[in-house]
């Protein structure tokens, strides 16, 4: 009974994230914005993959620990992008990526 | 059963109730998309009306539901702190969302003409999001009994403060049925109308809540057709037919980048429709339901079987004390980028048991255990892998 009680109570616990989560919430980033810009999912997921296939995630050494936040700062950037820009990028990922600096710290083109 | 409680509090307190004591969210990621997203659904409106229907039409008098999804949403989060597991790391934190609906009804007629019954009902709604502390999380559906209660004097209320959510919502209203049809219409605490319209004889029902007029277009949410029509209302024996179910829904779905604004486009309604067979020869069930729209598919496929008496017919004596009930399928979610969901098949596994205290059905106790519930990814479509936890209490009056 306690094992039920201790595994139904930790299901989804806090747990650490992949090192290279901070690359793929970009490509998510992306997808996001142009579902949201161009009212397309499909599209979005398409730039996911074309994300994923022409980047390699490449994490710099951090001075600091907290440092690591900031490798967040791209995915945020896209994140926020304005519809005008995203619908002149299009699928062109490297106009989405040099919208922050961030972006060049932590990929690399495949 | 108390010791394995109180053992399993104190393994919970050497692991820390919380994994990291000061945390903030990172903004920009999928996670905290759906972490807002989650707490700005309009749900509870839904899950209002939802259980103002299922659960207050009948003979019961009080009706109180608890709902907990651990789970519900992962978000990277930094944490501070200079000690421990996830120390100055970032980590991924679950949120939880918790419900308690409270129900009461007053008969005031109970066999007039026509089979007449009138009765005026009460039904309230309390969502809670909770992050970084999952004892909480198990408590709060207890914890907001009194706003559960007090939801009117508390009034409508829904705070979100970055990912930490509080609502309120609520229907007072009446009920009026009779052998051509039954009506349940109220007032909502959105300041909306909560109708109901149900032929019972052949279960042809419309169900939905009013915003800011009384065109369909100000529908909060709609939901119609048929549900649970059974043969023997007719007269007709059953020989295995069971309850045919074939409705449509159209639910609002959460935006979770509202703020960010300039979008164009994204769905913002979930249409479906529904298929389902249940009680075939007293102890099957099957269920299919079709999403609409741009990304149409097959969005539920499940079977179930469960003890006999599980659905309670008009024409037929509940003999059971306990009832149990399990349901295995798939669920197909669409790609949805913006909560970072991709499409595709999941399993989906369903437990129920119900222990009915007595064989008056005076009172009835209901444990759930879901996982991927399609009922929960219409609401939450992020929350898939997350465990949802159900317990329902209902007392009717002795006949």
């Amino acid at each position: 009974m306690t094992r039920w009680i201790v595994l139904v109570g930790a299901v989804g616990c806090a747990h650490r994230l992949p090192d290279d989560q901070v690359c793929l919430e970009v490509g998510w980033a992306i997808g996001a914005r142009t579902e949201q810009c161009e009212g397309d999912a499909e599209l979005g997921v398409a730039r996911v993959e074309l994300f994923e296939q022409s980047y390699v995630c490449a994490l710099p050494d951090l001075a600091f620990p907290e440092e690591e936040m900031d490798l967040y700062a791209c995915a945020l950037t896209v994140r926020n992008l304005a519809c005008e820009l995203v619908l002149q990028y299009g699928d062109d990922l490297d106009a989405w990526l040099a919208s922050s600096p961030a972006c060049a710290a932590i990929l690399d083109p495949a | 059963m108390i010791l394995s409680l109180l053992v399993a509090a104190a393994s919970a307190d050497e692991m820390q109730l919380s994994a990291c004591e000061f945390w903030q969210p990172i903004g920009g990621t999928a996670g905290f998309a759906n972490g807002l997203a989650a707490i700005r659904t309009n749900a509870q409106t839904y899950g209002a009306g939802a259980f103002a229907r299922e659960r207050l039409r009948g003979d019961d008098v009080l009706a109180l539901d608890m709902h907990v999804v651990v789970g519900a949403a992962q978000v990277p989060v930094w944490c501070s702190d200079t000690t421990g597991k996830h120390a100055q790391s970032v980590y991924s934190q679950p949120l939880d969302v918790g419900a308690t609906n409270l129900g009461l009804a007053i008969p005031l007629i109970q066999d007039g003409p026509l089979n007449l019954r009138a009765r005026v009902f009460y039904a309230s709604s309390v969502a809670q999001a909770v992050m970084g502390a999952r004892a909480l999380s198990w408590s709060m559906p207890l914890l907001n009994l009194y706003p559960a209660v007090a939801a009117p004097v508390i009034g409508r209320s829904s705070t979100g403060r970055g990912l930490t959510m509080y609502a309120v919502d609520w229907i007072g209203g009446g009920y009026l049925a009779s052998d051509i049809v039954s009506v349940q219409a109220g007032y909502t605490g959105t300041r909306g109308l909560y109708v109901d319209v149900t032929q019972e004889k052949v279960a042809l029902f419309f169900n939905t809540v009013l915003g800011d007029g009384v065109s369909l277009s100000d529908a909060q949410y709609l939901v119609g057709g048929v549900q649970q029509f059974d043969v023997e209302q007719l007269g007709a024996d059953d020989p295995g037919f069971g309850l045919v179910s074939l409705f449509y829904r159209d639910l609002p779905q959460a935006d979770a980048d509202e703020e960010v604004g300039g979008g164009a486009g994204l769905v913002d309604r979930l249409q479906t429709g529904h298929f389902r067979q249940e009680d075939m020869f007293g102890r099957y069930d099957l269920r299919a339901a079709w999403q609409f729209g741009a990304q149409g598919r097959l969005r539920e496929l499940a079977v179930a079987y469960h003890t006999e008496g599980w659905y309670q017919r008009e024409h037929r004596e509940r003999q059971e004390e306990r009832l149990f009930y399990a349901r295995a399928g798939i669920v197909n979610l669409p790609d949805q980028p913006t909560l970072g969901v991709r499409g595709g098949v999941r399993p989906t596994a369903r437990l129920d048991y119900i222990y009915d205290v007595g064989t008056t059905e005076t009172l009835a106790l209901r444990a759930s255990f879901q996982y991927n519930d399609p009922d929960l990814l219409d609401l939450y479509p992020f929350a898939y892998n997350a465990l949802g936890v159900h317990v329902e209490l209902t007392m009717s009056l002795d006949d």
